[in-house]
């Protein structure tokens, strides 16, 4: 839907914003004029940052976080407990629940939960290579999120996990309906953690 | 509730209104077409920040202008002042304020002022199909319990999942119990509240039913689940195997096909299925009666007596039985009625408390002292 009221190199920079997660058109042509008003250094502060954060972050190979280095310093931390393995469905949950500084585990990123009307099966998701760290583990905490498909992926995830003799826990229900990780306090993720529970 | 003062404008074929109501009944009467429903739907929209006939807003503002506004000052029974504004323009969409604070998520304002609504369609809830019933009883026990509410929308998603799965090929057994799981955990908290209050109106109705029609006609509530709950079964259990019993079923239909999403109630007047037998008037009555049992569930629950809109529904009924139900609403709290023909309130004698009169006429509301 290009309209020709601005010149091509400016509809490509609003196209672009567009394409980004929670921005819609209007802001995105928001974004793009405030981009024409800056300074050069700062226009090129930005682009140099998205393309810095392409070339050096990558995926942790163990654990699928987010890392400059592979492993990721959690993976590689002898101090962790490699024996506990924390399921999230994106690196911003492990992000949240180290800032509870309550957890001493390792962590595996699912990449999403279960949903057939997006099209996501298990096998979209990281849980093949979630069951090859299971050898020498003695607990896995589920900490997705309480959507109806994040409690989906639970019960199936500890349908894999359980017969093979390990604990599967999850946090409690403390965490108010229908919110993201991403969205609450340190407070109330950190007891849900401490009282997480068997399933 | 009371709601003791209204103040329209712009609000449908309201220019600038401003009323004051009275506790016990309230008759807006007047020709058709000259905004007595529209005075029903400013307070509704009120209480429920929506309207009951139209889903866009933009056809509640006076043709031609850019907004309406909508106040009303709302009185608990402890005493309590609530004063409630609404105001709505296409360029700045809905804002609500309650006692002179923006308030940012309406749903955290919904169920502040409790309401019930009786408009003809809502006959459907006794002449329609079982769609209609299940939503009577989804919308009233949403207002009771956030968290029914919350397993209501919790149990769609998982139905809809479900459902979507069941289509695959190659479906995974240990998936579908996993959705299986999860469409048993919400639904059985749905159906065990169900019951609960479908019991609950049972009694309810019985009584307003007998008052209502004056004599000796029993009326009789049933949820009707699609599997059975033996005395002493487990409701996860037995739901649970049900899904198991039509498993080949329902992936050769790609359909979920046993559990609230599919319940009915069954409505008996004397111990015939009133779907089948009931007369006009007697739908009617039943559904009134439905209506005040719904009332008195959620003032049970809300220690709070909602306010009752009847819009339209004299029609059908005999004289006796409007008497009746008048009587009776002239008891509690407060309630709206509509009507083309307010006759009857004129041979009415011996009030507890007496109606009040508001003639309605092309968008403007007068006060009657009598008709
Ligand atoms: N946005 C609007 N602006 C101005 N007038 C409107 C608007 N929407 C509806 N109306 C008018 O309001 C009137 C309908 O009002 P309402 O539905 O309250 O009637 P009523 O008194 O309940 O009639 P009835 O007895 O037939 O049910 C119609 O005349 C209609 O043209
Ligand atoms: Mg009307
Ligand atoms: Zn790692």
């Amino acid at each position: 839907m290009k309209s020709d009221i601005f010149p091509a190199t400016l509809q490509d920079l609003i196209e672009e914003f567009n394409k980004l997660p929670g921005i819609g058109r209007k802001t995105a042509t928001r974004l793009a004029i405030h981009i024409l008003k800056v300074n050069p250094e700062e226009a090129r502060a930005l682009a140099q940052a998205i393309i810095r954060v392409k070339e050096n972050i990558r995926f942790c190979s163990v654990c699928y976080n987010i890392t400059e280095e592979d492993p990721c310093p959690i993976c590689r931390d002898p101090a962790r407990n490699q024996r506990q393995i924390c399921v999230v469905e994106d690196p911003t949950d492990i992000m949240m629940i180290e800032n509870t500084h309550e957890y001493n585990g390792v962590y595996h990123v699912l990449g999403g939960t279960i949903s057939p009307l997006d099209g996501i099966g298990p096998e979209d998701l990281r849980i093949k290579e979630l069951m090859k760290r299971l050898d020498n583990v003695d607990e896995v905490i589920l900490a997705l999120n309480p959507s109806t498909e994040g409690e989906t992926t639970s019960i199936y995830l500890s349908k894999l996990i359980k017969p093979l003799g390990i604990k599967v826990t999850r946090l409690a229900r403390g965490i108010p309906l229908g919110s993201n990780l991403e969205f609450i306090d340190e407070l109330t993720l950190s007891k849900a953690l401490r009282s997480r529970q068997e399933i | 509730m009371i709601l003791q003062s209204l103040a329209l404008t712009n609000f449908r074929n309201y220019r600038e209104a401003k009323i004051d109501f009275q506790e016990g009944v309230n008759v807006l009467f007047g020709r058709n077409g000259q905004g007595k429903t529209n005075i029903l739907e400013s307070i509704y929209y009120l209480a429920l920040t929506k309207s009951f006939r139209t889903s866009n807003d933009q056809n509640l503002i006076y043709y031609q202008q850019d907004f309406f506004r909508i106040q009303g000052d709302f009185k608990t029974q402890q005493g309590r002042l609530h004063r409630v504004a609404i105001a709505y323009s296409p360029q700045e969409g809905k804002r609500l304020q309650h006692n002179g604070q923006r308030v940012g998520r309406f749903a955290d304002y919904i169920g502040t002022v409790p309401l019930v609504l009786l408009a003809p369609s809502d006959l459907e809830i006794s002449q329609g199909g079982p769609h209609y019933r299940r939503q009577f009883l989804d919308i009233m026990l949403s207002q009771a319990s956030k968290l029914y509410l919350h397993h209501l929308i919790q149990y769609r998603r998982a139905l809809k999942q479900r459902n979507l799965l069941l289509q695959q090929e190659n479906l995974e057994t240990r998936l579908l119990e996993s959705w299986d799981d999860a469409l048993v955990q919400h639904g059985v908290v749905l159906i065990e509240k169900r019951l609960e209050a479908v019991e609950r109106l049972d009694e309810l109705v019985k009584g307003y039913y007998a008052r209502l029609s004056g004599g000796g006609d029993k009326t009789k509530l049933l949820y009707r689940g699609t599997f059975q709950v033996p005395p002493n079964g487990h409701l996860t259990e037995v739901f649970r195997s049900a899904l198991q019993a039509v498993r080949t079923r329902e992936l050769e239909q790609g359909l979920t096909l046993v559990g609230p999403h599919r319940d009915d109630v069954l409505f008996l007047l004397n111990g015939k299925p009133l779907r089948v037998v009931g007369s006009q008037g007697e739908h009617k009555t039943f559904i009134i009666s439905l209506k005040m049992a719904e009332r008195e569930y959620l003032q049970n629950i809300q220690h709070e007596a909602p306010i009752l809109l009847f819009d339209d529904i004299f029609g059908e009924l005999d004289a006796g039985r409007i008497l009746n139900m008048i009587r009776s609403l002239a008891r509690i709290g407060q309630t709206f009625i509509t009507t083309t023909s307010p006759n009857f309130f004129g041979k009415m004698e011996n009030w507890e408390t007496k109606p009040a009169f508001y003639e309605i006429e092309n968008g403007t509301v007068q006060r009657r002292e009598s008709i």
